[in-house]
């Protein structure tokens, strides 16, 4: 009988548990939302998963219409790129930046542009035709094309 | 020291170039790497280490501008500069120049093809192996990736068609190369032909490689096969001033790998297998030498596993092995004929590391080798007839890249 006791000495050990369950679920919570973004005259406003992944992968350089693929991230220690390379892509973040490593040294590629922040990220999306990036959620008043995947 | 001044002068006056350049041409890039690393062996030496001591002699620079001229056409190249003791001695090289023209692009599949000096795909690491940064660990499994021959096998002269073809979720990649290797290194001469005097030259060889990833790189598989002919030419007076080599001869390397990958989140396995048929013809070395010239099956492997336990951090651990001659794993029967230690013909090394990224831009390494075996030792560094069998390794290393 004694067994199906909770032992004394581990009860704070289980307030514990019970504090870093309710702490993880709002971490999870606070996981951001992200969504792809695109130059305002993109005529895709749909991707597949692969083309998304190619090119975010630096390896599709144009779109169907023949305009150039400008590629824009965040810094890799930010959580909306990381939120954006495990939500949309489906990939791991070291995944992707090995994957531009071995492109840039070996001169089969290039690096996608890096910006400072989401702010900067709407403005060279909205201001470079062929741009793709990602924020957290597009405002109505932001001059982008939403963009998903089918 | 001379040439690292030298080499620090060429590419900053490059990088700045280029820079000015990339200020007006729209798609230029410029990128940039530097490793030092400091290394101790217990015996036997490897990149300028002393038995018993450390060396401060393996060292890597190198820069590369690349312009994405439209979306058909890439033009790139890399400078590199590399130190590794008696094996590398810093002379600034071209890593690769190369033009790539796509000649189809869509969301199913992509081909093109390039022309120059373009990077050998040899395994999952070789075509960017001196770039601290792409490595698991400082140095690569020496099994596949030996330091010793590098040169010869990083990059080459030729033309290469290439593609890509999009499968649901998955993606399978092809390269074909055919190239005219560069041979004549010091390095490659000890390696092939022990250190006499004479010169190669390269054959018209080629090189392929397929690779598959499953859903975005969750699975990677790769098979790279390549046929390397390269002809040998002795001097009138060899090393030992009569003449080992009767005549001159040919060596053809036909070679494989096989690469497994599996990455999760915290985890990544990678194994790789590959096995190198050495041919030689026309040496005719007289009586006992002639076993130095026997075509042999050289085989190597190895199981890595790299955990990143923490955010910045990764540890790895690795299991690699070497055999010259896969009929003779323990070497016996060479060092019966030879009299030289066994050692020479085999190496399996235990490998555990530690990385640690303070920035995105810089990594700091550290690792401890526990090798049986000096197989993929350069003779330049080592007198065969000297070779230790088990001995201790410890790197230390910090990189830069941007």
């Amino acid at each position: 009988m004694k067994l199906i006791h909770t032992p004394l000495s581990i009860r704070p050990l289980l307030r514990l548990r019970a504090i870093l369950l309710v702490l993880s679920v709002g971490c999870a919570g606070a996981v951001p939302a992200v969504e792809m973004i695109a130059h305002a005259d993109v005529k895709s406003q749909f991707l597949t998963l692969n083309t998304a992944r190619s090119m975010f992968g630096m390896r599709q350089s144009a779109w169907p219409d023949g305009t150039p693929v400008r590629v824009f991230v965040l810094p890799e220690h930010y959580s909306l790129h990381a939120a954006f390379c495990r939500e949309i892509l489906n990939i791991y973040p070291y995944q992707l930046h090995q994957s531009w490593n071995r492109l840039v040294y070996s001169g089969t590629g290039q690096a996608p542009t890096e910006v400072g922040s989401e702010q900067e990220m709407v403005e060279k999306v909205s201001n470079t035709p062929g741009a793709i990036g990602y924020v957290n959620k597009v405002m109505n008043n932001d001059p982008v094309l939403p963009i998903s995947l089918r | 020291m001379i040439q690292f001044f030298r080499f620090l002068y060429v590419s900053l006056a490059w990088l700045l170039s280029g820079a000015v350049v990339a200020a007006q041409l729209e798609g230029v890039q410029v990128h940039a790497f530097a490793s030092q690393g400091g290394i101790l062996t217990s015996q036997n030496q490897f990149a300028g280490s002393t038995p018993g001591g450390a060396g401060f002699d393996a060292r890597e620079l190198g820069g590369n501008v690349s312009w994405q001229a439209t979306p058909d056409w890439l033009v790139s190249g890399q400078l590199v500069s590399r130190r590794a003791g008696a094996m590398d001695n810093g002379a600034v090289r071209l890593d690769y120049a190369f033009v790539d023209h796509s000649l189809l692009e869509n969301e199913q599949r992509n081909l093109g093809v390039r022309v120059g000096k373009v990077k050998n795909p040899y395994g999952f690491y070789n075509m960017t192996r001196d770039v601290a940064h792409t490595r698991a660990g400082i140095i690569l499994p020496q099994s596949i990736y030996q330091d010793q021959i590098r040169n010869f096998f990083l990059a080459a002269p030729g033309v290469s068609l290439y593609g890509n073809e999009e499968r649901g979720v998955d993606s399978l990649s092809w390269q074909v190369s055919v190239l005219h290797p560069e041979v004549n290194s010091a390095n490659l001469t000890a390696y092939i032909v022990d250190p006499q005097s004479g010169h190669f030259n390269g054959r018209t060889s080629m090189l392929s490689q397929l690779l598959w990833e499953q859903d975005g790189g969750k699975w990677r598989a790769g098979l790279s096969l390549g046929q390397f002919d390269v002809h040998f030419q002795p001097a009138t007076t060899d090393f030992f001033g009569m003449g080992s080599f009767a005549g001159a001869g040919d060596v053809k390397l036909n070679t494989g790998v096989l690469s497994l990958e599996h990455n999760r989140e915290d985890w990544s396995y990678t194994a790789e297998y590959a096995s190198t048929r050495q041919i030689r013809n026309n040496f005719n070395l007289p009586g006992a030498l002639a076993i130095m010239d026997k075509d042999t099956t050289i085989e190597a492997y190895y199981l890595q596993s790299l955990w990143r336990f923490a955010p910045r951090w990764q540890a790895l651990a690795r299991y690699d092995a070497l055999y010259l001659d896969k009929r003779d794993r323990n070497g016996m029967i060479f060092s019966a004929a030879t009299g030289l230690p066994a050692a020479q013909r085999y190496a399996r090394d235990v490998t555990v590391g530690l990385r640690y990224e303070p920035t995105p831009t810089w990594s700091l390494f550290a690792e401890i080798h526990h090798v049986n075996g000096g197989a993929w030792l350069s003779k330049l560094e080592n007198t065969p007839a000297t070779l230790t069998s088990a001995w201790d390794m410890l790197l230390l290393q910090a990189a830069w890249h941007f």
